[in-house]
């Protein structure tokens, strides 16, 4: 039997081959390096065509244009991760969690 | 003769009419045919199971015994076990010995289990089929030519061929789901932060879950119950939350048209409609992003990967990855350095990210409206040992399970039937941290 169906097999740039494990020659990997970047191109340009709502806090991240962060006013922080280190908490008081070194025990 | 669950089990052990020894020696005289090797499912064995065995004994005599008294189980090569190797199916870690328990280890050792050993695996568990294992592929017990799946495909194996009492595997995007469809038997992914990764040696962290897989979903759920929970060693780790179940329920049932084998779209439809009819459940057709699944996923993985693996330099870990691992390791590898490079930033992982982002969306959605989603596990029927296929029909083995997988959502897949004398997988999706309604769920389907 053929794989999942002709349309998205179409799209495929990649060879066929057997995926048992063998050592890769410097050669192979050569190839390997080529065909991995056609096929991470083709998934970023198909992931390109959707449009995808903004996040609530994508203007507000940290990040300038040549890659190197930006120090802001701090990080807004992420309600769900405040909730779970919040849960995880030994003692939580008001809006302060207290701990000391080693103590991070219920 | 019917099949036990484990919880009956247990209580034939509590009650003496086996013996935790007896058990043990059960599972390693099978394991040491030459039939039950040639699958190749077991990497590395545990010399101490009759010791502990004998102990857990005592403890049952005493009364004092835990809920898994004296059941047998196997782990994934990529989980840590004290004293064993924990080498991924990779010769990179060959000979290198875990100095410590993961969290889920010493949960299932607290209860009185007894590992019997480490399982074969995908290298470093990249892998849709078992065959990328360093150590040559394991085989599918059900037909010997077949593919098992992976990445977890030992564990799924060893539960297929009956030589322990349960196994753990991990599911990055369908390494627990994928072989337990293709060898029939059950298998979880939980929601992302119920079950601590502490011990766990990541492949995608942001993705990475462990999970248990079993015979049944009531041995799935006695599993699962048992190794969830906060963890102070994994931050990500909470409480399962308690919530309230409808009984009227409304399954989602996916539309996966040019996505998945015609033949396993139809046997899926046909068991939902007909367990939907018995129970009095309504059925809604729904669509999931499917046409972003693969694409989205491995961006992500890819650049996670190579971010992992530098660890593995030769220095502390082993030999170093990029010159020891096999073709798909460095494949991921090569991949991951290419597009994390500073030209491509906001390229590759950022439009991933967002599409993640879309992918969680769509699926709050959908939740409003179904209280679970049905699809195949996997699209396509298993292929034969080392036969030729591409990269992308691989990947895309991985069709129908990478998206609970990005949304952290838990997921199951249980054996519903047989096409051309090979298992398929039903998969059942749940709300965050509703494995309950998973579990409830499976059991009308069995």
């Amino acid at each position: 039997m053929k794989a999942t169906s002709d349309k998205r097999q179409a799209t495929s740039t990649t060879k066929i081959f057997n995926f048992c494990w063998h050592e890769v020659a410097e050669k192979e990997k050569e190839q390997i390096k080529e065909e991995s970047k056609k096929l991470l191109n083709e998934f970023a340009s198909k992931i390109s065509k959707i449009k995808i709502r903004k996040p609530k806090n994508e203007n507000k991240t940290n990040e300038n244009k040549t890659g190197t962060r930006v120090e802001g006013d701090g990080w807004n922080t992420d309600e769900e991760f405040r909730e779970i280190t919040f849960a995880n908490a030994p003692f939580v008081e008001n809006d302060s969690i207290i701990t000391e070194k080693a103590t991070w025990k219920k | 003769m019917e099949k036990i669950t484990l919880k009956q089990k247990v209580e034939q052990i509590k009650k003496g009419k086996l013996t935790a020894i007896q058990n043990v020696l059960n599972f390693s005289k099978k394991i040491a045919t030459p039939k039950t090797k040639d699958l190749n499912i077991f990497l590395k064995l545990n010399e101490n199971a009759i010791e502990q065995a004998k102990e857990i004994d005592k403890q049952i005599k005493n009364k004092n015994a835990g809920k898994l008294a004296g059941l047998c189980f196997a782990v994934k090569s990529n989980i840590s076990v004290k004293e064993l190797e924990t080498n991924c199916a990779s010769k990179v870690l060959e000979n290198y010995v875990s100095p410590y328990n993961a969290t889920v280890i010493n949960k299932l050792l607290e209860e009185d289990a007894i590992l019997l050993g480490m399982t074969n695996m995908d290298e470093f568990a990249c892998g849709a089929s078992g065959e990328t294992s360093a150590f040559s592929p394991t085989k599918n017990p059900r037909n010997t030519e077949l593919i098992p799946g992976g990445s977890s495909s030992g564990s799924a194996a060893a539960i297929a061929a009956e030589l322990c009492d349960f196994a753990l595997g991990s599911d990055t995007g369908g390494s627990i789901r994928n072989p337990a469809s293709h060898c029939g038997v059950v298998g979880l992914k939980p929601t992302y932060g119920a079950i601590s990764r502490y011990g766990l040696i990541d492949m995608t962290m942001s993705f990475d879950c462990i999970g248990p897989l079993t015979q049944t979903s009531d041995d799935a759920k006695l599993i699962f119950d048992i190794i969830k929970g906060q963890d102070n060693f994994d931050q990500t780790t909470t409480d399962t939350p308690t919530h309230r179940h409808t009984e009227h329920r409304t399954l989602g049932l996916v539309n996966t048209k040019n996505f998945c084998d015609k033949k396993i779209a139809n046997l899926i439809e046909e068991k939902t409609k007909l367990i939907a009819e018995k129970n009095n459940w309504k059925i809604k057709k729904i669509n999931l992003p499917l046409d972003i699944a693969i694409e989205t996923y491995y961006i992500i993985v890819y650049t996670e990967f190579f971010s992992a693996t530098r660890k593995f330099d030769g220095r502390r870990f082993g030999k170093k990855i990029e010159d020891t691992a096999g073709p798909e390791v460095i494949r991921r590898i090569i991949g991951g350095s290419e597009i994390t490079k500073a030209e491509y930033e906001g390229k590759y992982y950022r439009k991933a990210l967002g599409a993640k982002n879309f992918i969680k969306q769509q699926f709050e959605k959908i939740f409003q409206e179904v209280d679970a989603i049905i699809l195949p596990t996997s699209p396509r029927l298993p292929h034969k040992i080392g036969e030729k296929i591409s990269t992308q029909e691989m990947y895309n083995y991985d069709i129908t399970t990478v998206l609970p997988s990005i949304a952290g959502l838990p997921a199951i897949s249980i054996p519903v039937g047989k096409i051309e004398n090979k298992d398929i997988g039903l998969q059942i999706i749940a709300p965050h941290f509703q494995e309950e309604t998973i579990f409830k769920i499976a059991k009308q389907f069995e």
